[in-house]
């Protein structure tokens, strides 16, 4: 009995909660599907297909999701579009990385659709 | 035939006289101030984008015999604690609580009285001119913080995306914002004119 609980204290120290499964864990394979998950050379509707998992999981952010993933065409068509799709990306980050990750991706997206 | 008819019409009215009194709420004691603490665990309103903490709802209860009779009242703007980072919370216009039965309801109104702002969406608000923060009371016996009166915040008002100051690409859509507890745990209710006397809602007057 003790060496299954010491087992499985090393196996959540290693693999960490099975629970924690969500967000994490889904921006990881995509970044390393990736390499990593940049807002470079694509549309702001690329990047935002690629966060499509976000709208897989449950609250507010679900929906926030859903509205940039498969936006209505006023949406898509709005200049503030990018900076949208960017705020969604840094959703995937800790909270204090955000302000910068998102201003970085709305810059990226805006230089792509300049050079396209 | 008549007999029944008037039988029936005097019921209805006793029925109509008693069902405004039974779901009418009134607070006591009369002309108290209490505070409703958000600690740690405190309600907070949860968005898309970040959450915000609500630390403090103060008011004062209404003389005798209003407290009875006159819901709503104003109360002080609810004071915002933390907020995740990269979120704000500003709280303006005229606050005021109410309650139907044992879910009392704070709620604000004017223009923009709670806006939510994050920093990794400038140019967007998620605002709402008539918040509505729905939660439950429970209503406490004595003192010790156990058995003080409870709210327990649980709702889900909701707010409009709007531009601020640039292109805001949400701009009329709406978001449904969680205003609940961060545990099952209910926030204290105290009385801040007789610490020793819970503040308590009575269904029936």
């Amino acid at each position: 009995m003790a060496r299954w609980v010491s087992l499985c204290l090393l196996a959540l120290a290693l693999g960490g909660c099975g629970g924690g499964k969500g967000s994490t864990v889904t921006v990881t394979s995509e970044q390393s599907a990736a390499g990593r998950l940049t807002c470079e050379d694509k549309t702001p509707l690329e990047v935002a297909q690629r966060l499509r998992s976000i709208a897989e999981h449950r609250g507010p952010r679900k929906r926030f999701a859903e509205m940039v993933v498969d936006p209505t065409p006023a949406i898509e068509e709005s200049p503030g579009y990018p900076r949208l799709v960017a705020a969604l990306y840094a959703t995937t980050l800790p909270p204090p990385k955000r302000a910068q990750a998102a201003a970085a991706c709305a810059e990226e997206l805006a230089a792509a659709s300049h050079g396209r | 035939m008549k007999r029944k008819f008037a039988v029936l019409t005097v019921l209805g009215a006793l029925i109509a006289l008693a069902v405004p009194a039974s779901s009418m709420a009134s607070i006591y004691p009369a002309g108290h101030k209490f505070e409703i603490t958000g600690d740690a665990n405190g309600p907070k309103l949860t968005t898309s984008l970040g959450n915000c903490k609500i630390s403090k709802i103060t008011g004062t209860i209404p003389s005798a015999p209003k407290n009875e009779e006159l819901f709503p009242f104003t109360i002080t703007t609810p004071t915002v604690g933390t907020c995740s980072a990269g979120a704000s919370l500003t709280l303006s216009g005229t606050w005021s609580m109410s309650a139907h039965g044992y879910t009392p309801l704070v709620y604000g109104s004017g223009a923009d009285s709670a806006v939510l702002r994050f920093t990794s969406l400038p140019g967007c608000k998620l605002a709402s001119s008539s918040p509505t923060l729905l939660g439950t009371w429970s209503n406490g016996t004595t003192t010790p913080t156990l058995l003080k009166s409870g709210f327990y915040a649980h709702s889900e008002p909701t707010f409009t995306w709007a531009t601020d100051g640039g292109s805001c690409a949400l701009a009329g859509s709406k978001e449904t914002v969680k205003w609940e507890s961060g545990t099952t745990q209910s926030q204290a209710v105290t009385d801040l004119t007789s610490p020793t006397t819970p503040i308590i809602i009575g269904n029936d007057k």
